[in-house]
Parts: C-alpha cells; structure tokens; sequence
C-alpha cells in the first residue's frame, strides 16, 4: 500500500518523536526514502529540537531553592521519625514548666518578697512610738510584778508567779539540765523564794527577748545571759566592776563563791547577796522565815555598817533587784559570801544553781546604787525611773528613796559614814 | 538504592524515611520542572518559588498516611500535574490582579491562534543581529530560542516543554492536560513549526536540518 505526504505529514509528530508504529513506520520510511520534501520537512522539524534542545539543556535549576527542597525533605523526615516516649513527652511538659516558671515563678516570689520587705519595714519604720512604747512597757517592771517580801504582797498576782515558776523552770532545764536531779537543786525550786525572784527574771526575759528580737522561754538558754552566768561561774573572784553599773541591763553574776553561809541560806538570800551586800539584811525585815533573818542580820553585821536600817530597807527588798542583780554587786556579793561560804560547799552549790540568767532592772539598779551608798547615781536612777513611769507600783518607795538619796548625796562625807536620813 | 531504581520505588524508599532516595527523585526531575516552570511563567524568581513548592508537595505528600499520589499514574505525571496546576494557580491569580503576565490560554489548536501569536513571537525576537555561525553557537541562540518558546501560545508551549523537557509520551501528556493525544500531537507541531519559523535564520534550524534529521531521527 502507497502511503501518501498527508499520512506522513499526519504522523509526523509521531515519526518525529519515535512513537510511530512498527507496521506504519516501515511505511512512511519507504515514503520518505522516495519524497524529498518530505524528507525536507521531518529534516527541518528534527532541527529545530535540536536547538530547542540545546538551550533547554543549558538551564540549571538554581542551587538555592535546591538546598532548601533538600532541608525541607530531611526535616519532614525527621519530625516524622518515630521517638520514644519519654523524648516526645519531657520535652513538651519541660518546655512549659519553663515558661510558666520564666513568665510568672520568678516575678511571682521578687513581688513576694519586695512585699514582705515593705510590710516590715512599715512595721519598724512607721510606727516608731509603739515599738518604744513596747519597749518601754519590758524595761519597766510590770505592775504584776510579784512583791519580795510574799507576807506583805505575797499573793499579789499568783498567775505572774506561776508563770514565772514556769519559765524558771525552763530556764533551768536549759542552763544545767544535770542539776535537776539533784537535792539541793529541787529544794531551792521548791523555795517560796525563788517564785518571788522569778517574776522580775521574766520580766526581763521579756526585755531580753525584746532587745534580741526573740520570744522568752528556753530561747533564754542562748542568751548572753546565760553565757556570763556560765562565765562568771568560773570566774576566781570577780572584782567589783564599776563599768557594769552603767549596764542597764548586765548579765547575772555568778554564783561561784555565793554568800550561802548555811543549809538554810534560800534562794532569796542568794539572790540578795548578788544583788548587794546591804540588800540581804534589806530585804530580811520581809522574809517569812526566821532563818532569813538571821542571815540578814549576820549579813548586815559583816557588810555594811552604813546602810539603812531593815525597816528602811524593807521596801527595797520588794523591789525586784534581787532577781536583776547585775554583775558588779554579784561580785561584792562573791566577796562577802567567799568569807562567809568557804565552810559550806553544799551552800554555794545551791546558790550556783539558784543563780538563773537575767538581766537587771532600772529599779533594780537604782536599788542596788541605793544600797551601795551611792546616793548620786541612786538619786539619779530613781528620778529617772519615775519620770518614765511615774506611776510605777513601786513609784512611793522610789520618791521615798529619791529624798533619801538626794539628802545623802548633799553632804557626801556625812552620808558615806552614815545611812541617809529619811 | 541503585540508581536504576524508579521513581515509584525511590519515592516508597522516602517515605520509609531514606532522605537520599528523595535526593535522586530531585536530580531525577529538578532540572525538566525547573525549565517547564521557568518557560511557563515566563518569571525566574516566580518560577524559583514554583520550584520548591512543586518538590515540598513531593514531600508532604510523602509524610502523609494518604498520600495524593499512590502509584496509579507514573510519578513523572503526577510531578508535572503538580508543576502545571501551581503555573496555572499562579497565572489565574495574576490575572485578577491585572498584572501582564499571560494566562494559559484555551486550547488553540488551530493555525489562526498560532498565527496571533505568531505576530508576538515575531515582534520579541525579530532583533536585528549579525547571523554568523559564531553567535548561532554561542549565547545569543539560546537567548532567541528561550524567547521563541516564551512566545509559543500557551498550549503549544505547555505540550512543547512536557515534550521536550519532560520527555513524556503524547498519551501522557494528554492525561495530565486533559485533551486527546491527535490534539496534543497537534499543538506540537504548531509549536515546532512557530519555533522553526523563529530559528529561521540560525545556521542549524535552517539549513542544518538534514544533519538535525541524521542526529534525531532515531529519538
């Protein structure tokens, strides 16, 4: 079968391109073998493939979106790999505990604290009177102080004495828990005595915990006052120390060397012995027992020619100087009771453990200046003491020995061979 | 995986997660759709970006449980359907915008629409020059064939590159266009016959045909 130039035309494409079939393109070839023209044509058509061809050849794709189909590829890859359990899931949890931490934890605790540092800083800053008046209020001995001498104000305030008992007793299991135990340690706790000398120590123990800061209690066995009673009971003999009369509030003497003199010496001797020597036949005219005043007396007899007599002294015996007795009259005190004490060890040891840590007193300390003839400073401390608390219980007996001080610091030489008049 | 390895199993390697197996699927194919793209849109940044969007699909398609592609078609089809549906997006969009980028045009497969652009063709790359077998060889051929195919109608030029740059079949190449295979064998020789009319006057196209023939004719 003749094929015409309109079939071969009609397959050009086809023959163009290699598709034509086996059966029609031996055909068209043998067309094309005998038509030049159209061998022309499909000549002319293969030319241009060629050089359509060759710049279609020429063109590279660019390198940048390569790269970036190549990153895309691995990273689908990647997310899509299979991960454990704990990667795909710590990560996630992490990563918002880490915001949440970043965005609210931090700021969270600084507001916190820069409202906590206002709070007390307002606290301390803005209200100055009443941290004075809360401080003034422990200084000064309280109303409810319980009096020396139990036969005049004995039951006074018995809900101070038993809280006093108390933190005594705290105090004791604190300072020489191996003391407890001991006979001459429960006699002296059993003392009427020792419940008057208490209250004062609490009262103190309030302004110690004020001055550091801290709660009374058994906080008190940390306190500086324990520490000087720990010394001080180590201490030879502690010479009078004038520089400690200008503490307001000294430490308590050590009992090493107490005036305990016998097997009856109390524990308010002991503690009028540290608070001075004249305080002990002072504060004997109100002691209930018979043996105190014996004591008293010798005490009295020993010391102090010149100190008031006991009807005089009485008052001050009910002040609680005995229980703030500071360091300096502890030391007199040592040195009366080492003459006196030397024959009895049991005596000292029951003054040792009597001996609790406090601090003494303003009034206590005008007391004991009293007592040491000191009449300038007495008269000095007792005008001070009530002109901050005119009103004081103890406000009379201070007038009293404000008078007496002044009229004995007038002529010196006269008041220091005699007691003042009153 | 060898390099004779088809595209099917190349891109059933990827998606176990063989990241060289997607490399090979892109030197593979990298090259034709950059010069489809490139020769489509008529805009090299456009067709860079066409590019990568052509391959990403490849990827995400290959991430998901139900890929688009499942191996009816061969791979290259479905590439170029990819490539040819984002030029046409992509034309469609520039359209409303009224910007002057040309738009696939509906099938011309008639002489007078080739004629139209014929003219355009003409007036593009008409450019006076010495016609001299040193410049036929060198840049400026390519540079007038490049623009010779930009002018071919968009049919015509759309079976022309799948032809000559993605070397499918014409019954490929009307699946993925949409028409009979006479009709795309039809657009091609109107594409090659503007093409030739344009590349008269180079030394190969116009006289060099026999030796064109003797090279081509088995291809």
């Amino acid at each position: 079968m003749a094929t015409g130039c309109e079939e071969v035309s009609a397959h050009m494409m086809e023959l163009l391109y290699g598709e034509l079939p086996g059966e029609d393109r031996a055909a068209i070839e043998a067309h094309l073998a005998d038509c030049p023209s159209c061998r022309a044509e499909l000549a002319e058509f293969r030319a241009t493939r060629v050089a359509a061809r060759r710049a279609l050849d020429e063109d590279a794709p660019p390198a940048r979106a390569h790269q970036a189909i190549l990153r895309a590829a691995a990273a689908a890859v990647a997310a899509k790999q299979p991960q454990p359990i704990e990667a795909r899931a710590v990560p996630a949890r992490r990563s918002l505990w880490e915001r949440l931490r970043a965005r609210w934890t931090l700021p969270t605790f600084a507001t916190i604290g820069a409202v906590a540092v206002v709070v007390l800083a307002s606290k301390v800053f803005l209200e100055p009177a009443k941290t004075v008046e809360l401080g003034r209020q422990a200084i000064q001995p309280t109303p409810a102080e319980p009096p020396v001498a139990p036969a005049a104000e004995g039951t006074a305030q018995p809900e101070a004495k038993e809280e006093s008992q108390a933190a005594k007793q705290r105090k004791r299991e604190a300072l020489a828990p191996d003391l407890q135990g001991s006979p001459a340690t429960r006699s002296i706790a059993e003392h009427p005595a020792q419940r008057r000398r208490a209250a004062p120590a609490d009262g103190f123990g309030a302004l110690g915990g004020l001055a550091k800061g801290s709660g009374a209690g058994p906080a008190h066995a940390k306190s500086p006052a324990v520490d000087d009673v720990m010394a001080a009971e180590n201490r030879p003999v502690a010479p009078p120390a004038p520089k400690m009369a200008k503490r307001e509030f000294a430490p308590p003497p050590p009992p090493r060397g107490g005036p305990a003199r016998d097997e009856e010496t109390s524990l308010g001797d002991v503690a009028r012995l540290r608070a001075g020597k004249g305080s002990v036949s002072g504060g004997a005219g109100a002691e209930p027992s018979p043996a105190h005043a014996a004591t008293a007396k010798r005490t009295e007899k020993a010391d102090s020619p010149g100190l008031p007599t006991e009807l005089e002294r009485a008052p001050a015996a009910s002040a609680p100087a005995p229980a703030a007795a500071p360091s300096a009259p502890v030391a007199e005190a040592d040195e009366a009771g080492r003459a006196e004490a030397k024959d009895k060890a049991d005596d000292s040891a029951q003054a040792r453990s009597a001996v609790k840590p406090r601090a003494e007193s303003p009034g206590a300390h005008a007391d004991r200046l009293f007592t040491e003839g000191r009449w300038a400073e007495a008269a000095r401390a007792y005008r001070d003491l009530l002109r901050r608390d005119p009103h004081n219980a103890e406000a009379a007996r201070w007038r009293q020995r404000l008078a007496a001080s002044e009229a004995a610091a007038a002529p010196e030489a006269p008041a220091a061979a005699s007691p003042p008049a009153r | 995986m060898d390099g004779d390895a088809s595209d099917e199993q190349l891109l059933a390697a990827y998606r176990g997660g063989e990241v060289r197996a997607f490399e090979k699927l892109l030197a593979r194919y990298e090259k034709p759709i950059w010069s489809f793209l490139r020769r489509f849109v008529r805009d090299a940044e456009a067709a860079e970006d066409l590019l990568q969007e052509v391959f990403l699909r490849v990827v995400r398609d290959a991430q998901e449980s139900g890929p688009a592609w499942k191996g009816q078609a061969k791979f290259s089809t479905w590439l170029y359907t990819i490539a040819r549906n984002l030029c046409i997006d992509r034309a469609r969009r520039s359209a409303v915008r009224g910007s002057g980028s040309p738009s696939p045009s509906p099938s011309m497969d008639g002489p007078t629409d080739g004629e139209a652009e014929t003219a355009t063709l003409h007036e593009r790359i008409a450019a006076p020059g010495p016609a001299t077998d040193t410049v036929v060889a060198g840049r400026e051929a390519a540079v007038r064939i490049d623009r010779a195919v930009a002018a071919l109608p968009d049919d015509q030029r759309e079976v022309f590159l799948m032809r000559e740059v993605m070397e499918m079949p014409f019954a490929e190449i009307a699946s993925a266009v949409g028409v009979s295979e006479p009709t795309v064998k039809s657009r091609m020789r109107y594409a090659l016959e503007k093409l030739r009319v344009a590349l008269a006057d180079l030394g190969d196209v116009g006289n060099g045909g026999r030796d064109a023939a003797e090279s081509t004719g088995s291809g």
